[in-house]
């Protein structure tokens, strides 16, 4: 079997450096190596927004050079990127603030940026609406059945009371169904995907997954 | 050291003897892989592998909108492995797939599994750096970048494994407006929910990191996935014997 210098170096690197931050979690000498460490990952993950920003840039200036279907978006993704830009560059200005908390750079936050987020976050509901509505045309299973029916007694009991109009007891049950076993059923998959988690980590740690080099 | 401390790395210790002995044992019974208990969302995936050769497009996998070196660097890493292994079936195809993430790091990351994928298969003169890609830097750019991608590269399944909050039901929606499968996985348990609505086959729990065991049927992931098996049992344990300590007043931890 073919050894590649790079691929050892960048295992034993990755190996090492995880072995050193998880052990400082445990020995207290080692906090200061681990707050070091910590400081170069946040250095490299700052050279990895420039590197995914340029990827971004990249991808779009193909899709204008080459036409492919929707390119005119991609104006509009290298329009919202020179503004974003202009508008940190003015920082520089006298009187303004940093790159992120000038006027220029609040004003796209929060009449671009926020507003059009708060729009696509409001399309949600009627996504989640029309689902629901496809959910009871599939063929019924017992667990859509359960999902469909306790997703209306939770949307009953969260609704305003109407004064004078009985609830037939789906208030308690709402309210049964979101602390007992919605909390119960959320902890047992919260559980299920730590130990995910930890498996995923071990098998870093012992080299057994490398994600890193080729 | 505290006892919580001392609690956490017993655990992660035992985590890791159990994970060793399952390695051993797997590779000492090769020819006789563990049986899985069915996922219906991976028996699914030849299904959409399928289409996507037969009808001409493309695969479109996600890593979701994860960060690498933050709280969902693991679960991003296990998008990683479903993106890897879900490439190495569907590259032989006339359009080979796309990777998409919301990181510069995970996008390099998928760049290097793809062209892993594309070596191993002798075909790394086909091998594409941009089908790798960052579609969006935040969660809901991330989402709403999907969106169009489906019609405008001729997607025919989309394949979204990793930390993808609500907003990554914007391109299950898209899916579905354009009749395509969504496979989709995820840690965050109100997205779950909310896959298990849109998507056509959602993943459940700890289902997400399941992917290299049920794809790649690698020894490491297999013997992984046995392991987490056998520390839920202990957790099952340990949380039956704290109730019934709590029951009946006896005081475990100081």
């Amino acid at each position: 079997m073919k050894v590649r210098l790079g691929n050892v170096l960048s295992t034993s690197v990755a190996v090492g450096v995880g072995v050193l931050a998880l052990l400082a979690y445990f020995v207290d000498g080692l906090a200061a190596v681990r707050v070091q460490l910590l400081a170069w990952g946040g250095l490299l993950a700052a050279v990895a927004v420039l590197i995914g920003v340029l990827n971004l840039l990249r991808v779009h200036t193909r899709k204008m050079t080459e036409q492919t279907p929707g390119w005119p978006y991609s104006l509009f993704t290298f329009l919202g990127f020179l503004l974003a830009l202009i508008a940190a560059l003015a920082a520089f200005l006298p009187g303004q603030g940093g790159p992120t908390t000038n006027i220029f750079s609040r004003f796209l936050f929060q009449h671009v940026i926020e507003a059009t987020s708060a729009a696509l976050a409001a399309l949600l509901v009627f996504i989640l609406i029309f689902a629901g509505y496809r959910l009871m045309r599939r063929p019924p299973t017992l667990v859509t059945v359960v999902f469909l029916v306790t997703a209306a007694v939770s949307l009953i009991a969260m609704a305003p009371e109407v004064v004078g109009l009985p609830d037939f007891g789906l208030r308690d049950l709402g309210r049964w169904l979101s602390q007992v076993p919605a909390v119960a059923g959320a902890r047992g998959l919260a559980l299920g995907i730590a130990l995910g988690i930890i498996a995923t980590g071990l098998r870093l740690l012992l080299a057994l997954d490398r994600p890193y080099g080729d | 050291m505290s006892l919580a401390t001392l609690s956490a790395l017993a655990f992660l210790i035992l985590f890791g003897l159990v994970l060793g002995v399952f390695i051993v044992l797997n590779r000492r019974r090769a020819a006789r892989p563990p049986l899985l208990r069915p996922i219906p969302a991976f028996d699914r995936l030849p299904e959409i592998l399928g289409e996507a050769v037969e009808s001409g497009r493309r695969l479109h996998l996600s890593l979701g909108s994860g960060v690498i070196g933050q709280a969902d660097t693991a679960t991003t890493l296990a998008g990683l492995t479903a993106a890897g292994q879900v490439a190495a079936k569907a590259v032989a195809s006339d359009r080979p797939p796309i990777v998409t993430a919301a990181d510069g790091s995970a996008m390099l990351l998928a760049q290097d599994g793809l062209k892993q994928v594309y070596r191993q298969q002798n075909a790394l003169e086909r091998f594409d750096p941009g089908a790798a890609r960052v579609a969006g830097l935040s969660p809901m750019s991330f989402g709403a970048a999907l969106t169009p991608l489906v019609q405008d590269e001729a997607v025919a399944g989309n394949i979204l494994v990793g930390p993808a909050g609500t907003e990554s039901l914007l391109v299950a929606e898209a899916g579905q407006r354009a009749g395509i499968a969504t496979l989709a996985g995820t840690d965050n348990l109100a997205a779950q929910a909310a896959f298990f609505a849109v998507a056509d086959h959602s993943l459940l729990g700890e289902d997400v990191f399941a992917a290299g065991a049920y794809l790649g049927r690698a020894r490491a992931h297999l013997a992984s996935l046995q392991a987490q098996d056998w520390m839920r049992l202990v957790l099952i344990g340990a949380i039956v014997l704290g109730a019934l300590a709590k029951t009946f007043g006896i005081e475990v931890l100081p």
